[in-house]
């Protein structure tokens, strides 16, 4: 089978995000990237679904130049090739990245395609959704477990207060969950054999894709900075600022 | 040596960084004055937060002319007071100076700020196929690389990778002169001198501040399979150990577990299922194949010792790592505990260990052991309070007296928590002659004496008690 995979760079997520003092966006300087955790969970599912009923895995990431060191990664870890779609961040919301792989999925024609459920830098938890609606694919979102029958596919996700089984006709749209599975560590032989994987770099433009964007990011901003605490003398003063300054009790 | 400035050092530091970089507050105060041993808080004068080389220089500087000392500071994880301020010191903070400054994975390197905490630097490395190996057991996820670098940190996985030292290859650093210099360098061999970065590794501060970090890395192992074994008593553990560490090649980690701290850790409840007994913790690294063949060799190891192998739904074993020294020191409460760091041949294992815990049973008194026992690193807690308390003066007397004996048998008083406050008084026993050529290093990259003075090796050769 031939199954899509997504491999979006990420700021680190244990970095301090910084805000730019103007508000138009995040401080980049320092700020080091790595594969969507969520992305990786997806790519070790493609891989081993692959290694156990044959077939081929491609890479998908869209993103600026370097954005290619990160899906290698996803080469590093057993997919077969890439595709680069070059974009920057700016120019792209939730519905043209959907758009944009749509395209893709239109033109590699895979079995399945797996999602990280969201990348953990925007949140937004929308492009597998959006692929799947305009694709008019069957979806099954937060995979936490994944079992091919034949020609359907079993994803077990995670609800509240419980797992829900769906079984899906193939080809369909899955996204990945943390739990999913536990991402392989690519090995340096793996590492040097991805840097040799061939990469197909296209834009948006190339695609046929219409890049207007449905949503525009207005501004940024930091959370407010906390105030030192202070001491109280007693606890009429205490109950007196929890009454009136915090409007607590 | 410059006169004494007039005007205080807090207004000399605010100048030269900007005020934002010296922190005064009574909060920032507190949160420096100690580590994680449980020795005497000393509150700084302030904490500097530099964020750059030229900081860092500017810092030792205004220390210089203000005769005032320096304490370096990574997460404060030191075990042996090491970065408790000396008495009036200015702390220097790394912990904002915490970078990815070059990552060049296709050389096998990466440089970073001292600031950037052990298992933040692995999982940005993870995606590489590297990583640093030594893995600090208790306090990976806060311990700066600056702090492992400072003290030549170990870990877990030190038994095959060895510990921090093994994986420098260059310093950026500020001499207790002010001099900003480069030690070592980015290729993996060289001739050129003495080696000044390796003088650097473990001094504590007491040299000067580390700025920049360039280390090595490792290549992520094809696989690895890690386990846990039985034993019914102290010494057969250790013997089953010492085996295991020089015969099983595979061998990347070796963890050494005693009953009484099986007892602590049994009380969380995520780990009620531990069986009763003592403990090796154990994981080794390779090829799948050579992963079976190495832990088979350990199975047969361990019945030769009367081990059994520990059921496969035993928690995971670094989870009950990370916890132990944190559980006795809870029953310890409220006074904490006395350590050891010693580490001793693997032959004299069974005996030390053994002696030690009958010692200490023969007068009623808790001796807790764990520790990286593949590399003879023995880490024994006797509890100040809770049960089976000792004094604070016999603990400290059972400290001592373990260093020597660990130094007799021809170990070593410190494996890898450093010299500090906490060691002091048998780094001279240790290394008798030695110590006088430690000194001599000192004073010349410190010849105000002002970098972390009373840590490792004193100028005037008192050691004072605090």
């Amino acid at each position: 089978m031939k199954i899509l995979v997504t491999a979006k760079r990420v700021t680190d997520p244990d970095a301090k995000i910084r805000v730019k003092p103007d508000g138009t966006g995040i401080e980049t300087a320092g700020l080091e990237y790595k594969l969507n955790p969520f992305c990786e969970n997806a790519v070790e599912a493609a891989v081993s679904l692959v290694e156990q009923n044959g077939g081929e895995v491609v890479a998908v990431t869209i993103g600026d130049d370097s954005a290619t060191i990160n899906l290698r990664t996803a080469l590093a870890m057993g997919a077969e090739r890439g595709i680069h779609v070059k974009a920057s961040d700016t120019e792209l919301d939730s519905d043209l990245t959907a758009r944009i792989l749509a395209k893709v999925y239109e033109d590699e024609k895979p079995d399945l395609f797996i999602l990280g459920k969201q990348a953990v830098d925007g949140d937004s938890n929308q492009v597998g959704q959006l692929v799947a609606e305009y694709l008019g694919l069957p979806q099954a979102c937060f995979a936490s477990k994944m079992e091919l029958n034949g020609d359907r596919l079993q994803v077990t996700r995670e609800v509240d207060g419980g797992l829900e089984t769906l079984d899906l006709s193939l080809p369909a749209v899955v996204t990945a969950d943390l739990r999913l599975n536990e991402p392989r560590l690519p090995t340096l032989p793996n590492v040097l054999k991805a840097k040799r994987k061939p990469v197909d770099v296209k834009t948006p433009a190339d695609m046929g894709v219409d890049t207007t964007l449905k949503v525009v990011t207005v501004a940024y901003e930091a959370p407010k900075e906390r105030a030192g605490g202070i001491k109280v003398k007693t606890v009429e003063e205490l109950v007196d600022k929890l009454r009136n300054e915090a409007k607590v009790i | 040596m410059s006169v004494m400035k007039r005007g205080s050092i807090i207004d000399a530091l605010r100048d030269a960084l900007g005020p934002e970089k010296v922190l005064t507050g009574p909060a920032d105060l507190l949160a420096a004055s100690h580590d994680e041993s449980d020795m005497k808080p000393e509150k700084p004068v302030c904490v500097c937060r530099p964020s750059c080389a030229k900081d860092a220089v500017a810092i030792v500087r205004a220390a210089l002319e203000h005769g005032v000392p320096v304490t370096a500071r990574g997460a404060g994880t030191s075990l042996e007071g090491s970065s408790i301020p000396t008495p009036n010191a200015v702390v220097v903070d790394f912990s904002t100076m915490d970078q990815v400054i070059e990552s060049v994975p296709e050389e096998q390197r990466v440089t970073v700020g001292p600031g950037i905490v052990y298992d933040r630097l692995n999982r940005l490395l993870r995606q590489s196929g590297l990583f640093f190996p030594p893995s600090p057991g208790g306090s990976a996820d806060v311990a700066t690389i600056g702090g492992m670098v400072s003290t030549n940190a170990s870990g877990i996985y030190a038994l095959k990778y060895g510990g921090t030292r093994r994986w420098v290859s260059a310093l950026e650093v500020v001499t207790g002169r002010g001099d900003l210099m480069r030690v070592g360098t980015v290729v993996p061999k060289t001739t050129a001198g003495f080696d000044l970065k390796d003088l650097f590794v473990g001094a504590e501060g007491c040299l000067g501040l580390i700025t920049g970090i360039t280390l090595r890395l490792a290549p992520v192992p094809h696989a690895s399979r890690k386990g846990g074994f039985l034993f019914p008593d102290v010494a057969a553990a250790c013997a089953a150990a010492s085996e295991m560490a020089a015969y099983i090649p595979e061998m990347a980690a070796l963890e050494l577990t005693d009953a009484d701290t099986m007892d602590l850790l049994r009380a969380i409840p995520s780990f009620a299922s531990l069986p009763k007994g003592h403990a090796l913790f154990i994981e080794v690294h390779g090829r799948a194949e050579d992963c079976e063949e190495g832990f088979a060799a350990a199975e047969d190891v361990a019945g030769e010792h009367l081990g059994i192998q520990l059921p496969d739904e035993i928690p995971d074993p670094w989870e009950l790592r990370h916890r132990m020294t944190g559980v006795i020191r809870e029953a310890a409460q409220p006074d904490g505990v006395v350590r050891t760091d010693c580490a001793v041949p693997l032959l004299s294992l069974p005996g030390f260990v053994s002696d030690a815990k009958k010692r200490a049973m023969q007068t009623g008194r808790g001796m807790y052991v764990f520790g990286h026992v593949g590399l003879g690193i023995l880490h024994f807690l006797m509890p100040l309070g809770g049960t089976g308390a000792w004094s604070k003066d016999e603990a400290l007397r059972e400290k001592a007296r373990l260093g020597l004996a660990a130094v007799e048998a021809g170990g070593t008083v410190s494996g890898e928590h450093g010299i500090g406050l906490g060691n002091r008084e048998i780094l001279g026993a240790e290394h008798p002659v030695g110590i006088e050529y430690m000194r001599a290093i000192k004073s010349y990259f410190d010849p105000a004496n002002l970098m972390n003075p009373d840590k490792v090796v004193i100028a005037d050769g008192r050691h004072p008690r605090r």
